[in-house]
């Protein structure tokens, strides 16, 4: 069974990862 | 309201909730060392100078830009921050001992230079999809001010929890300083042309890579000092 504790986790982790894959996608538009 | 109105304000609340992971691990960090009962005042100051810091830096994010060398030190700043905050100790979850090494205007301190310099590195993604809109820069930024207080928290409990997910954090750190210091117009200038995405790449992987090994073997070296 998924934990309460797991679930937080694999969000944080896709939060902080989205981020990153954002960034780089603007930043490679913005400033080639 | 047109159609495009519409579309910048969606595009610029979903880069602005995303970019909100950055301040969050940044703030998880610095608080973990506080006392529990200190922490939530601690996230409450650090989100309010993130967010102060995040919309003055966009008002002149073009500017700051072109300043000679300010990526580049910003990029060693970060460095620096990263293996600070990966090998602070964590005396309040693992030793009896009461009185953490960080006080509260500590915490907010590296806050506030952490996400100066992380917020300089994510500007030009906001300002570039606001288009010059700086009244939903404001509203985006607004409306993720309860994210980052409720995402430091969950963050600081499961770090906590999981270990290396503080060395991923610094890890993450690393990365970005890198790719700000390869950056800075007066240092790409100097070297005559720009590193390549590939290299630039591989190399904030390899600093992110470094910083995960400094915080993995000086947990590695606490654990085994505690055990003597």
């Amino acid at each position: 069974m998924v934990k309460k504790l797991d679930l937080a986790l694999i969000f944080v982790l896709a939060w902080l990862l989205l981020g990153r894959v954002l960034i780089a996608v603007m930043r490679d538009r913005l400033v080639p | 309201m047109t159609l495009e109105f519409w579309t910048a304000l969606l595009s610029i609340v979903v880069i602005d909730l995303t970019l909100a992971g950055d301040n969050a691990l940044v703030i998880a960090m610095a608080v973990r060392s506080l006392p529990r009962e200190r922490q939530f005042v601690a996230r409450l100051l650090g989100t309010g100078a993130a967010v102060a810091l995040r919309l003055a830096l966009i008002t002149v994010a073009t500017y700051l830009l072109e300043l000679p060398f300010l990526q580049a030190v910003g990029g060693l700043l970060l460095v620096w921050i990263a293996v600070k905050l990966v090998r602070q100790d964590d005396e309040r979850t693992h030793t009896m001992k009461s009185a953490p090494a960080t006080s509260m205007w500590q915490a907010t301190w590296i806050i506030l230079v952490a996400d100066a310099v992380m917020s300089l590195d994510n500007v030009l993604a906001v300002a570039g999809a606001a288009g010059g809109e700086l009244v939903l820069v404001v509203f985006g930024i607004g409306l993720s001010i309860p994210l980052v207080v409720w995402g430091s928290g969950l963050l600081a409990r499961l770090m906590d929890r999981f270990m290396w997910i503080i060395w991923l954090g610094g890890g993450i750190l690393g990365y970005v300083a890198v790719r700000m210091f390869l950056r800075d117009a007066a240092l790409v200038h100097w070297l005559g042309e720009p590193v390549s995405l590939g290299l630039e790449r591989a190399m904030a992987v390899a600093l992110g890579a470094l910083i995960v090994a400094v915080a993995w073997w000086s947990s590695r070296a606490r654990v085994a000092a505690r055990q003597t």
